[in-house]
């Protein structure tokens, strides 16, 4: 965290991609890029729940599918994405709020927390699996069942309706929400609260004898982490679609394997781990066209490989295993 | 009167089916912590062991009961040996390789006899219940789950094997200073419990029919059974077991099944906030 | 030695099970005043720290400090009142440094300059100050002990409870205790559990001794340790009760 180089580091090259991008890449590129980059934002809400405040969420995928929903059905009801947004990101915040409260204020172990969490995400995942028929409708908004909602409408300009967002100018605000989070995470972490919320990750009881109620600071982190995943919802309803597949076990799964891959317990990692492994399962499907004998090879394989040889092999992930090399180099030999 | 039989029924095996998912995860976490997240995938390759066994003319009885205990036995043998063995005592650590090991399952599978559905229909035809009629099988299967459940209980209370068991588990360090070698413990608890969801798996697998994802479906409701039900493997699963499966029953019946489902979910909630040790650790604590 | 009391416990009971842990214990203490609390094992030293830091919640009596009473408040807020714990085993963050613990400690009361200055007094106070950017899971055993400490000064505690403060340590981090004691007494009131009598009697005015969960005998250290019935205690009438 004191390591100021590789925040700067990371902001710059976010910014450069922002403005860059878009001119290089083509169409298909950028609609991808925005995908990969709010999915890098719900991991980044996972980092800070779990590596940071200790939290064990394993049901992140439950605000993301939250936010993403909130804001499809806002914008269609409204026909305006403006107020659609600040809506997409309240709601899962609030309904962070409430889990939190049944989750902290219960002193419930990690394990079961975890349990619970997964379980919260499945239980939405098979109540927006059934809504398929006509009759599933909030205000305007089919609900669409396992099909979704393909129909989402894109960002417009503030409070002008009229005017739709291009992809590159959506590319453009997602990857600037991303770095607004990360920004937002990296000053919370040095506040106070977060002083005493990494604190709280080594020994709750001991912050509690001195004069801390940590059940508040959890459940606030928690709704700060929840938000964040609302915003990658929005991300990710402008460049993917909306479906229950937001909530599945398959993608809370991916979630957790990119924080572990990139780094448990630092800001970067997530980002990084998510990127990484979205763009290595991309190219596996390429190969599948080059040689059609890969193309049997199922996904899952490999990301389960690569899950188990993280934590038997290098469990504290890939950023800080770059930031050590990184250090030791710096430091030149010898030392 | 035969409406509450069916009911009575269709709920009694309901909970059976929960007490076969649950009893191999139930053993491996209650003796070892250890929680498994591979375990829908044991027992979706045990329907898959089942089902290809008996598609190369094996008899539909002993391939459930004997092939594919047999071979995922084996499968969770090898597993222990290689992956468990390295994590105990790294709790977070070994929730997360077992979930990559269900996903690397899931592609293999998948990789090897692809996504479609298989199945192999339900033998012993329908049984009338009064005007009701239920599947003869799925009443077959509340006699597997009292067998099952009768063999572990005498296992694990009344074999020495069983004692030295519980015995590493309540005091690992005390056990290896009289004589137990704690990690032989380990790899045959695990294995045993990996063929128990291998027979799991293969006795249900007529119901439903085998594709490689159906591990998720399993492991979601075992996972909730075995923690609702609390460190007793065998007192504290067929305590879960009969609550929440009577609940999903009777909410499949009045309402719809996906409501059944969510029933058995947030009930699980329910109860884990209020009994956060799960059912046998406020109740029989000193079962087995 | 004198000056009001700030701390009165009447008729403090707490049962487990059958087993009566605190039996109508009666204990004073006076601002400023430096107490030790000794007992064999199960007498209910233990359980009575518990309740007045609210981990537990007494069955009967009443615990007033400073004029309130907080028998069944929550650890937070009685935390928040002014009592400080340093516990048997070190409760300390183990993946912060000895700074940034402190920091945590005092920054509820205190901002900026005020917090630097305050975290430079624990460090010199303890004469910890070099291993300030230590990772404290690195540092043994005695140093955690010191570093748990400062933590619970940065509190500016009216009343610092002590559970076996110089388990673990050295002749020279003993003495350092003892002193630091001595001076904490100026400003704190403090109840000290030990087992170490030789450490009772080179730093206590007056010596509490519980056993069987209420006041056995009270008076200055020479006096209640060669007392009869102390002795009988000790030495086991029957049962540790662990």
């Amino acid at each position: 965290m004191r390591d100021w180089l590789g925040h700067g580091i990371v902001v710059a090259v976010g910014i450069a991609l922002l403005v860059l991008l878009p001119a290089q890449a083509q169409l298909y590129t950028i609609i991808n890029a925005t995908i990969w980059t709010a999915m890098a934002t719900l991991a980044l809400s996972l980092g800070l729940v779990w590596g940071y405040g200790g939290i064990l969420c394993l049901g992140q995928t439950a605000f993301f599918g939250l936010g993403g929903y909130a804001y499809a059905v806002a914008a269609i009801n409204l026909g305006n994405s403006t107020w659609a947004v600040p809506l997409a990101i309240a709601t899962p915040a609030v309904f962070a709020a409430a889990l939190g409260y049944f989750l902290f204020y219960g002193r419930l172990g990690d394990v079961y927390l975890g349990i619970v969490t997964l379980t919260v995400s499945l239980i939405l995942f098979k109540l927006t699996n059934s809504t398929s028929g006509p009759e599933y409708t909030i205000g305007s908004a089919r609900l669409g069942g396992a099909n979704g909602m393909p129909k989402t409408p894109f960002l417009n300009a503030p409070f002008d309706p009229a005017v739709l967002l291009s992809p590159d100018t959506i590319f453009r605000v997602v990857l600037g929400a991303l770095l607004l989070c990360y920004l937002f995470c990296l000053w919370l972490l040095h506040s106070r609260f977060g002083h005493v919320t990494l604190a709280i990750r080594e020994n709750q009881q001991r912050v509690e004898l001195l004069g801390y109620d940590a059940r508040r600071h959890k459940l606030l982190l928690f709704v700060i982490g929840g938000a964040i995943a609302g915003v990658a919802g929005i991300g990710f309803a402008n460049s993917a679609f909306i479906s229950p597949a937001l909530f599945s076990l398959a993608t809370t799964a991916q979630v957790i394997i990119w924080v572990i891959v990139g780094g448990l317990g630092t800001l970067f990692g997530p980002i990084l781990g998510a990127v990484v492994v979205q763009a290595l399962m991309s190219w596996l499907g390429t190969l599948a066209q080059v040689h059609p004998a890969l193309s049997r090879l199922d996904p899952n394989l490999v990301l389960g490989a690569a899950l188990i040889l993280f934590v038997l092999l290098l469990p504290r992930g890939l950023w800080p295993a770059v930031t050590s090399l990184a250090g030791r180099l710096r430091r030149g030999p010898g030392r | 009167m035969d409406l509450t039989a069916a009911v009575f029924l269709q709920a009694a095996s309901a909970v059976a089916a929960l007490v076969l998912m649950s009893a191999g995860l139930a053993l491996i976490f209650g003796m070892m912590r250890v929680i498994n997240l591979a375990h829908g995938e044991f027992l979706m390759l045990g329907g898959y062991a089942t089902i290809l066994a008996y598609g190369q003319g094996l008899n539909l009885w002993l391939a459930a009961l004997v092939v594919a205990p047999l071979v995922v036995g084996a499968i969770g043998c090898i597993v222990e040996r290689l992956l468990i063995r390295h994590l105990y005592d790294r709790r977070t650590d070994t929730l997360l390789a077992t979930w990559g090991l269900s996903l690397f399952l899931i592609g293999l599978v998948t990789t090897l006899f692809g996504n479609t559905t298989r199945g192999v229909s339900a033998p012993l035809g329908a049984i009338a219940i009064g005007n009701y009629s239920m599947a003869a099988y799925e009443l077959a299967l509340i006699g597997f789950a009292v067998a099952v459940v009768a063999l572990l209980y005498l296992g694990l209370a009344r074999t020495r094997a069983g004692l030295v068991a519980r015995a590493t588990m309540q005091n690992p360090d005390m056990a290896e200073a009289l004589g137990t070698d704690r990690s032989r413990v380990y790899a045959v608890t695990f294995t045993v419990g990996a063929a128990l969801s291998g027979l799991a798996g293969g006795l249900l697998a007529p119901l439903s029919g085998v594709v490689p994802t159906i591990g998720a479906a399993y492991m979601a409701k075992a996972f909730i059974t075995v923690i609702a039900g609390g460190a007793a493997a065998v007192g504290g699963t067929v305590a879960a077991s009969g609550l929440l499966g009577s609940i999903n029953s009777a909410a499949s019946f009045f309402v719809n099944p996906v409501i059944g489902e969510v029933a058995l979910l947030l009930s699980a909630i329910v109860l884990l906030r209020l009994l956060p040790e799960g059912i046998s650790g406020h109740f029989f604590r000193t079962g087995v | 030695m004198s000056g009001d009391a700030v701390l009165v416990v009447k008729d403090l009971s707490k049962h487990f099970g059958g087993v009566a842990a605190l039996d109508g214990l009666a204990f004073t203490l006076r601002a400023n005043e430096l107490r030790c609390l000794i007992g064999p094992n199960g007498a209910g030293k233990s359980t009575f720290f518990k309740c007045l830091t609210g981990q537990l919640t007494p069955d009967a009596g009443s615990i007033r400090f400073a004029g309130r009473e907080i028998a069944g408040s929550g650890t937070i807020a009685i935390a928040r009142a002014g009592v400080g714990l340093k516990m048997q085993v070190p409760s300390v963050f183990d993946g912060l440094t000895v700074r940034d613990s402190l920091c945590v400690a005092g920054q509820r009361r205190l901002r900026g300059r005020a917090l630097d200055g305050a975290i430079a007094e624990a460090l010199a106070r303890l004469d910890i100050g070099d291993l300030a950017q230590r990772l404290v899971g690195t540092l043994a055993h005695g140093q955690r002990q010191l570093v748990e400490l400062a933590m619970v000064l940065m509190q500016e505690p009216a009343l610092v409870l002590l559970d076996e403060p110089t388990a673990g340590m050295d002749e020279t981090e003993i003495e350092r205790v003892a002193a630091l004691l001595h001076e904490l007494a100026q400003a704190h009131a403090l109840v000290v559990v030990e087992h170490d009598m030789r450490f009772v009697a080179s730093i206590a005015g007056v010596v509490t001794v519980m056993h069987h969960g209420r006041l056995l005998a009270e008076g200055p250290a020479d006096s209640v340790l060669a007392d009869a019935q102390v002795r009988d205690a000790y030495l086991g009438d029957g049962h540790a009760d662990g």
